[in-house]
């Protein structure tokens, strides 16, 4: 019974995603921009991490965006916002990079936050005796995104979504409209692939 | 026990490779880019609403852009051509079979016609081409030897 109304302060603080739509729906610009502040970081790293060209994301992000607002009479309300808005990122984002085959790639990559320097594995990296232990961050990041381009877009995506964003199989499934078991599959040969490209670093 | 510290070196190897790929968490935008984004997006949505129906973003194209009038002729010009067309269509004859009587249509040539048979660029009616008819029918049984090598095919000529 307490529990009621300190509910509705934060509904009122933060609105969920499904009032914040029906909003947007009514015209409500600035409830859709309240839905593009919640999620544009996620879905920037989602699609940065796939192309592995950050002014190709950022165009991207807007696309994603700009398209969501455009069909949001077409959001059933059958899956989260969320979801929705994810899935739509990823078939843009598989396009675009089916596009970019046929012209060619270029990387350009975002900084790393200083944050890494404390994280255990690559603290585990650093403390082995071997030649990888001098490796650079930003050789590390470069040898990262190489080695996630040469998996296919399919592969990619699912280790980007539960490696990378710390997804749950379910939820991803949920995504790409496919099965837990598919998603489980595909982790596993793009892991194996992963392996594969970073043989030097492997323990 | 070998097959297990096999398995369970390539469990930890699996799971490095899974450690190490989530560094890739720690690549961010650049500080502006929410500002940036947001700005970007606010300009290429001001003035359409959300998620409507194509009709009525057809008629916001007509009658909200800078040039309307531009946008008008250019409408009408692909509602006259479009007229023109349909127009076109309805003036070509019926040719379905029940509207063509059975005599129309056919031409009846008899064989005593001293019709010049010519090769097509040289012939005055050029749909009128002769039509080869072979003497043999086309499902005859062999009845005498089977004759091998060029030789001549008694063919006769029909319209």
């Amino acid at each position: 019974m307490a529990d009621e109304p300190k509910n509705q302060v934060v509904e009122a603080l933060e609105p969920p995603d499904a009032v914040l739509v029906a909003r947007a729906r009514a015209n409500d610009y600035s409830s859709y921009e309240e839905l593009v502040r919640r999620y544009q970081r996620r879905i920037y790293a989602l699609v940065y991490n796939m192309t592995g060209n950050k002014e190709d994301t950022e165009d991207l992000v807007q696309d994603v965006f700009v398209k969501a607002y455009r069909v949001l009479h077409g959001f059933k309300g059958n899956s989260s916002f969320y979801t929705w808005i994810y899935r739509i990122a990823v078939n843009r984002t598989i396009n675009f990079l089916h596009k970019r085959k046929r012209r060619g790639s270029s990387v350009s990559l975002d900084d790393v936050d200083q944050a890494v320097e404390r994280d255990p594995a690559l603290l585990e990296l650093r403390s082995r005796e071997s030649p990888v232990r001098d490796v650079t961050i930003s050789e590390l990041q470069n040898k990262l995104n190489a080695a996630l381009q040469t998996l296919s877009e399919d592969h990619r995506t699912v280790v980007v979504m539960h490696d990378i964003q710390g997804m749950q199989h379910a939820e991803i499934a949920g995504i790409l409209n496919c099965s837990e078991g598919t998603v489980r599959s595909r982790l596993f040969y793009a892991r194996k692939q992963l392996q594969h490209e970073l043989a030097e670093y492997a323990p | 026990m070998k097959a297990d510290n096999k398995k369970e070196s390539a469990d930890e190897q699996n799971n490095f490779i899974q450690r190490l790929v989530a560094l890739k968490r720690y690549e961010q935008p650049d500080p502006y880019f929410e500002t940036r984004n947001l700005a970007v997006l606010r300009e290429k949505l001001s003035g359409a609403a959300p998620g409507r129906g194509w009709a009525n973003r057809w008629f916001g194209w007509l009658f909200n852009g800078s040039v309307p009038a531009f946008r008008m002729v250019v409408v009408s010009c692909l509602l006259a051509l479009l007229s023109v067309n349909l127009l076109l269509l309805n003036s070509v004859p019926n040719l379905s079979p029940e509207s063509v009587s059975p005599d129309e249509g056919v031409a009846v040539i008899s064989s005593d016609s001293d019709m010049r048979l010519a090769s097509t660029n040289e012939s005055l009616d050029l749909y009128r081409k002769p039509v080869f008819v072979f003497e043999y029918p086309s499902n005859r049984q062999a009845v005498g030897p089977v004759q091998m090598g060029p030789s001549s095919v008694p063919v006769r000529y029909d319209y």
